[in-house]
């Protein structure tokens, strides 16, 4: 739930107890009006003592009945004429076309207000058999990602990007951390690469609020605690140099059900 | 020295005004290209009802990198190409580019892009390896069969004269870093040498264009060595001089890295022993295995693969099921070229449900059979380079 609302809700109590105080004082209220003083501080503090874990969607609030949800799989459906030759890393397999590690995010102009501050999460991507693994992922701006390194080569992973420059040269068994402060968006997501391994490829997509999921095997989603409103959802597999995106309206109190079936044709190679 | 093709992969449409101007000007040799198109399936045979399956334990494929679980094409697309470099990555101006050929010659010559571009015309079929390549799991596919294109360097060595001294012929490439060496910090350019003799003799190419396209940056433009049969760290790329000399050359890609230190018997002895990484060895690879339907409560599955060496010959490669009898598998009559890699495949029949193991050899006319991991050869290896055993191939039939 957001800091902002529950701030409001806390001011109110606040408030109550601050005139229940005024009336002639018992022992009782005397300890009442403490408990939840006492109460009330835990209640905003504990958000930062006890942050969100770190999945990518908002906490649930006690007020939090008025959102929707969002809910669907994504599916690659081949083309034997523009074949996605590496698409078997990926496919649950080429008859039902679940797709893995596809990055599914909400676009919208009014998405930025969740972009609140929050304690920072940190991701690990390791450099093993001289692949990034997870190969995608996607984090929220202002989190962190630990670069680890199980090879026995030393690697250097440079992100030469205008947004977001560093060169870090990992020995075997050291690490390195990052923070990703400015969101890239689902279009262009942060590539990485090694410098003396040219064939290490590794993305990492991030968000200015909390709307967005990597799917797994079965390629399904569930973005929770969207408040209602217009929008895009809009799919991404790097790998795969895929794109897409529909429009879509959230109701409250109600999960919206889209799938996206991808081919060929929504090829968008990335820059 | 050039090379008569009676077959390439491309269009004549790809050749660049550069190419048909300087074939026009090539004064004695001219080449002939003729098209043919490749078939979809480089491995005649494949049939649809094949499915493929896929190995087990293996890093994924990633980017430019050779899928041998795809293979397709018996001249690597560049997508598939890999790169390596242990310096940086010139970025070079084609119009200011230079090569010298210098040092103890009688005639030292400059030359610039147009210069080469006009000499006579080589090409050569040749799959470059990178001798890291089947190191590890995660480096299996750094190897790619190419046609290159440029001029050849023996024409060039005989009219600039080598002197009677001299013994080594250097070749510096434009990329260059400070290096520390016996605790002196010196600015060294990437070198890499070899005798005069392999220089006029091994058919090396100044290579200018790859499957009839341009040099990408990455591969060493504008121009670079192509040395038929050395593994990649011989074949320079950005190539900027040429020095005749009459010392040994022993910068670190000659004597102290790409060193294989390897134990060799003698006697009752052990004697360690370091070479420079020149030559290819002979090397063989199960590229995919694919299955038809179950018969009978057997299934049967097809073997491809594909084998190499430093051009000489490769006479028979087997394939060995779950350490049972070698068998001789078929290697194809055609794509074939002294330098270039060959395509093999087989049928085997009787496999249960269940994992199994394959695994394929080749022998070469001079009798070298490629090694298991338990050999001497490899087993007495110390260092990572020149990694040419047996590859197994696990993978598993499900009902």
């Amino acid at each position: 739930m957001r800091n902002r609302d529950l701030t409001t809700d806390h001011a109110a109590k606040v408030s109550n107890a601050i005139r229940d105080a005024v009336r002639p004082r018992t022992w009782r209220r005397t300890v009442m009006v403490r408990a939840l003083a006492v109460a009330s501080v835990l209640f905003v503090v504990g958000d930062y003592a006890f942050p969100a874990d770190e999945t990518t969607n908002p906490r649930v609030t006690a007020a939090g009945t008025e959102f929707g949800a969002i809910e669907g799989a994504i599916a690659y459906r081949n083309d034997p004429n523009h074949k996605w030759r590496l698409a078997r890393y990926y496919l649950k397999s080429p008859k039902t076309g679940e797709l893995a590690e596809a990055v599914v995010a909400l676009n919208g102009q009014t998405l930025k207000r969740f972009a609140s501050p929050r304690k920072p999460t940190v991701t690990s991507i390791d450099q093993k058999e001289m692949r990034f693994v997870p190969e995608t992922v996607a984090i929220g701006a202002g989190d962190r990602v630990r670069f680890t390194n199980s090879d026995p080569q030393t690697h250097n992973i440079s992100l030469g990007d205008p947004r977001l420059r560093f060169s870090d040269t990992i020995a075997p068994g050291q690490e390195a951390v990052e923070t990703f402060a400015k969101a890239s968006g689902i279009r262009h997501p942060f590539a990485l690469g090694c410098t003396f391994h040219s064939q290490m490829q590794g993305w990492i997509y991030v968000f200015d609020h909390p709307f967005f999921e990597v799917t797994k095997s079965d390629g399904r989603f569930r973005l929770e605690h969207v408040p209602p409103g217009d929008y895009r959802l809009e799919v991404a597999h790097a790998a795969g140099e895929l794109q897409a995106s529909r429009a879509i309206h959230v109701e409250p109190k109600t999960t919206v059900k889209i799938d996206f079936i991808l081919t060929p044709a929504d090829r968008s190679p990335a820059e | 020295m050039l090379q008569l093709m009676s077959r390439n992969a491309t269009n004549k449409g790809e050749l660049t005004r550069r190419e048909l101007f300087s074939k026009a000007s090539a004064s004695t040799v001219a080449i002939m290209l003729s098209q043919f198109a490749l078939p979809d399936l480089v491995f005649p045979g494949e049939e649809p009802n094949e499915e493929p399956v896929p190995f087990l334990k293996l890093p994924r494929v990633t980017r430019k990198m050779l899928d041998w679980e795809t293979l397709d094409n018996w001249l690597t697309p560049q997508d598939q190409v890999f790169d390596v470099h242990h310096y940086n990555e010139p970025a070079l101006d084609a119009s200011k580019y230079q090569l010298e050929i210098s040092g103890l010659v009688e005639r030292p010559l400059t030359l610039t892009l147009d210069d080469v571009h006009k000499r006579a015309v080589g090409e050569e079929l040749m799959t470059l390896e990178c001798s890291g390549n089947g190191a590890s799991a995660g480096f299996m596919g750094a190897v790619y069969n190419s046609r290159w294109t440029g001029t050849p360097l023996a024409p060039i060595l005989k009219a600039v004269g080598i002197k009677p001294a001299a013994t080594e012929v250097v070749f510096f490439g434009s990329d260059s870093k400070v290096e520390t060496i016996h605790d002196v910090k010196v600015d060294v350019p990437f070198g890499r040498s070899m005798s005069i003799e392999d220089a006029m003799n091994l058919r090396i190419l100044l290579a200018y264009a790859r499957n009839g396209k341009p040099l990408e940056r990455r591969n060493g433009s504008p121009l670079r060595l192509i040395v038929p049969g050395w593994y990649g760290i011989a074949n320079v790329k950005w190539l900027k001089r040429i020095e005749v000399r009459n010392r040994r050359y022993m910068g670190r890609f000659m004597g102290r890295d790409y060193v294989t230190l390897r134990g060799e018997r003698h006697g009752n002895e052990v004697v360690f022993v370091e070479s420079s990484v020149a030559r290819m060895n002979l090397k063989s690879i199960i590229a995919r295995v694919t299955r038809r339907p179950k018969q009978n409560g057997s299934i049967p599955i097809k073997v491809y693969g594909a084998a190499w060496s430093d051009g000489t010959e490769i006479a028979k490669i087997e394939v060995q099921v779950d350490g049972g009898p070698w068998q001789a598998a078929r290697i194809d009559a055609t794509p074939r070229s002294k330098y270039s890699w060959v395509f093999f495949s087989l049928g085997l029949d009787g496999l249960r449900p269940g994992k199994h193991v394959v695994v394929s050899r080749a022998i070469d006319v001079k009798g070298r059979t490629q090694p298991t991991a338990k050999d001497d050869e490899i087993a007495l290896k110390k260092t990572y380079w020149e990694a040419y055993q047996q590859v197994p191939r696990e993978f598993e039939l499900l009902a």
